[in-house]
């Protein structure tokens, strides 16, 4: 498998970058590279490789993580050990047979995934099937490992965020142990596992599978998640342009949407975009599910449009004179409307509504996002758009509302979090405002959680503060049921992990397996 | 003080500009997310040509092919073919493999 030392990773978004010792491209191939014979030998060919890896990390006694897309842009990623670049295992299976699922379990809802696969990917497998994912993130690039292990949402106030779709993962812990993790309920076969997991330990157990899905690679190697999916629908979506003032009275409580007498009768999806410069147009969007009628992928259509470099260049002149950012934000609104045309009804299925997975540099760029009690937003927002003006922020703000996630450390924890977000370019202007709003809003006494994939200042006392000792306390228990000794836990902690307080040892030292 | 700031702003301007045009296969052809950047050099208006990306094992890709390919330029580039009147012509390539087609179980 392609091995690269000293080798200089950067995310997607460009604002994290670091140097690992070993870099690994994991491939589902044979040991001397030739493609295995059958399909149950691909599938467990990756997840031999992956093994290799983790040898060779024990031996020399070196750290392991694992990537995906990379968009992540919080640290998460880092180490200085050996990375693992699983984008390669994507093999997909979508519904599985009578034999492979346990008696009265309609295999035909399930999918199972290697950790590399794309949502993009498996979209268009379970398309295939007639079948879609409850809910995805706004595009389709991200790992599907990756997107779930970060808590990845859409703002499906009905249905919660990516992991909870996922009901089995696949954790490879070392050569030779490794856990097929399910809730309460078995979902798949002893054959299953004789096949895809030959020689895991079984696991059912809700406190642990809800702790390992968000669980930003710390609690092993992630090979493949088993997600169950929904017979294919269509999401009709109706875009319009509201003043802030007419908005903020839904903000809080998207359940009242009825009164903005849009097309959409039975609303799935609600997001709100914000320029905090031009409060006169916000980009108000809102989905229904619909039955589902056979679509062609769409096309764009190429035309001239600005590069990604523009985001760069924004980010450097709002570095040095802070001062333009908000005659630069009333400049782009135009752009911004561009990219939001206002429009009545548009349908498609939803692997064709949330897009753009392409690995092309998006231009370096920031975001944090911050989640709260949809009951608290419009008090947020009060203290958040009047900052904008005392404390320039060269990005925009969007609202989204997404329903409690079942997973432990889930940043959507409240019945109905409002998910606000402040994409921005990679500007020191982006990191002040950050700054700024984290204080805003503890001085404001509200309470809120940041997502684990974007920017934050998550630290081992405001970890416990947002999530409580009992919860946090909960999933480091179930990482130390799945990394039974002190040597794993090692193996896959980092700085990040350290900084949150979420490494703790065990007590007692287990056997080295 | 607003000439320096201006400065700044131009220098900053000059060395973060570039342009780039890029070329990205259909949704059905999944990028590995490797995305190699290399720096490629024509000489003597272009009667040297950097060979170093043809049929490459990099560019073979386990056999799957390279699915984005973008070429980008910035202004030293430019200043620097200008300064040798065309005769040093770099330019910055990315690209990133294709992965696996999928398979289904049955198709073995």
């Amino acid at each position: 498998m392609p091995v690269t030392n000293n080798y200089q990773w950067t995310n997607l978004h460009e604002n994290i970058n670091f140097t690992v010792e070993q870099y690994h491209v994991v491939l589902n191939r044979n040991p001397n590279g030739t493609p295995p014979s059958n399909y149950i030998d691909k599938w467990n060919s990756g997840l031999n490789n992956i093994r290799a890896v983790i040898r060779s990390a024990l031996t020399n006694h070196k750290k392991v993580r694992a990537v995906g897309g990379g968009w992540s842009l919080s640290d998460i990623q880092q180490t200085n050990g050996y990375l693992i670049n699983t984008n390669a295992l994507n093999m997909i299976e979508p519904g599985l047979s009578a034999a492979n699922v346990e008696a009265g379990i309609d295999g035909t809802k399930y999918c199972l995934a290697q950790c590399g696969a794309s949502v993009m990917e498996i979209n268009t497998q379970l398309l295939q099937s007639n079948l879609a994912l409850s809910t995805s993130g706004a595009s389709d690039g991200q790992s599907i490992v990756g997107a779930i292990s970060t808590g990845t949402h859409g703002s499906s106030f009905t249905f919660g965020s990516m992991p909870d779709f996922v009901e089995g993962i696949h954790i490879v812990v070392s050569d030779i142990l490794h856990y097929w993790v399910e809730g309460n309920n078995r979902v798949v076969s002893d054959a299953f596992i004789n096949d895809y997991a030959t020689g895991a330990t079984r696991i059912n157990d809700d406190s642990i599978l809800n702790a390992a899905i968000v669980s930003f690679g710390c609690f092993g190697v992630i090979f493949a998640v088993l997600i169950k999916a929904e017979p294919i629908y269509a999401l009709k979506r109706c875009q319009k342009y509201f003043p802030w003032t007419t908005i903020q009275n839904y903000v809080s409580d998207p359940s009242n949407l009825g009164n903005l007498n849009l097309p959409i009768a039975n609303p799935y999806y609600f997001s709100v975009l914000v320029n905090p410069y031009k409060l006169d147009n916000t980009v108000v969007t809102v989905m229904e599910k619909v039955g589902y009628t056979a679509q062609m992928p769409p096309t764009s259509n190429p035309t001239f449009g600005p590069s990604n470099d523009v985001l760069h260049v924004i980010g450097k002149v709002s570095s040095i004179i802070p001062g333009t950012i908000p005659t630069i934000m009333k400049w782009l609104d135009k752009l911004i409307r561009k990219q939001y045309p206002e429009y009545n009804q548009i349908i498609s299925i939803p692997g064709f509504t949330f897009m753009d997975g392409t690995s092309v540099a998006k231009g370096k760029a920031l975001s944090v996002e911050i989640g709260i009690d949809a009951s608290q937003a419009l008090i947020a927002a009060n203290i958040i758009i009047p900052l904008c003006t005392t404390i320039p922020f060269p990005g925009i703000i969007t609202f989204r509302y997404v329903k409690k996630s079942k997973a432990t450390l889930a940043f959507t924890k409240y019945p109905v979090t409002c998910a606000i977000e402040f994409p921005a370019p990679f500007s020191n202007a982006t990191s002040h405002f950050y700054s700024a709003l984290y204080a805003a809003l503890d001085l404001a006494g509200i309470e809120y959680t940041l997502h684990w994939g974007q920017c934050n200042n998550l630290n081992s006392v405001n970890v416990r503060t947002k999530y409580t000792n009992a919860v946090v306390d909960s999933w480091i228990a179930a990482r130390q049921t799945i990394l039974t000794t002190n040597q794993f836990q090692s193996l896959y902690s980092n700085d990040f992990l350290h900084r949150v307080g979420l490494d703790t040892l065990s007590a007692v030292v287990g056997p080295i397996v | 003080m607003s000439r320096n700031l201006l400065f700044s702003v131009i220098c900053s301007l000059f060395l973060t500009a570039c342009s780039s045009t890029t070329v990205i296969m259909p949704r059905n052809v999944a990028q590995m997310h490797d995305v190699q950047k290399r720096t490629s050099w024509s000489f003597l208006w272009g009667a040297i040509q950097d060979k170093r990306f043809e049929n490459t094992e990099f560019t073979n890709c386990e056999g799957n092919g390279l699915s984005m390919v973008s070429v980008k330029t910035n202004a030293a580039f430019v200043l620097l073919n200008v300064i040798s009147l065309g005769t040093v012509m770099p330019i910055r390539l990315s690209f990133d493999c294709a992965k696996d087609a999928q398979l289904t179980p049955s198709d073995h």
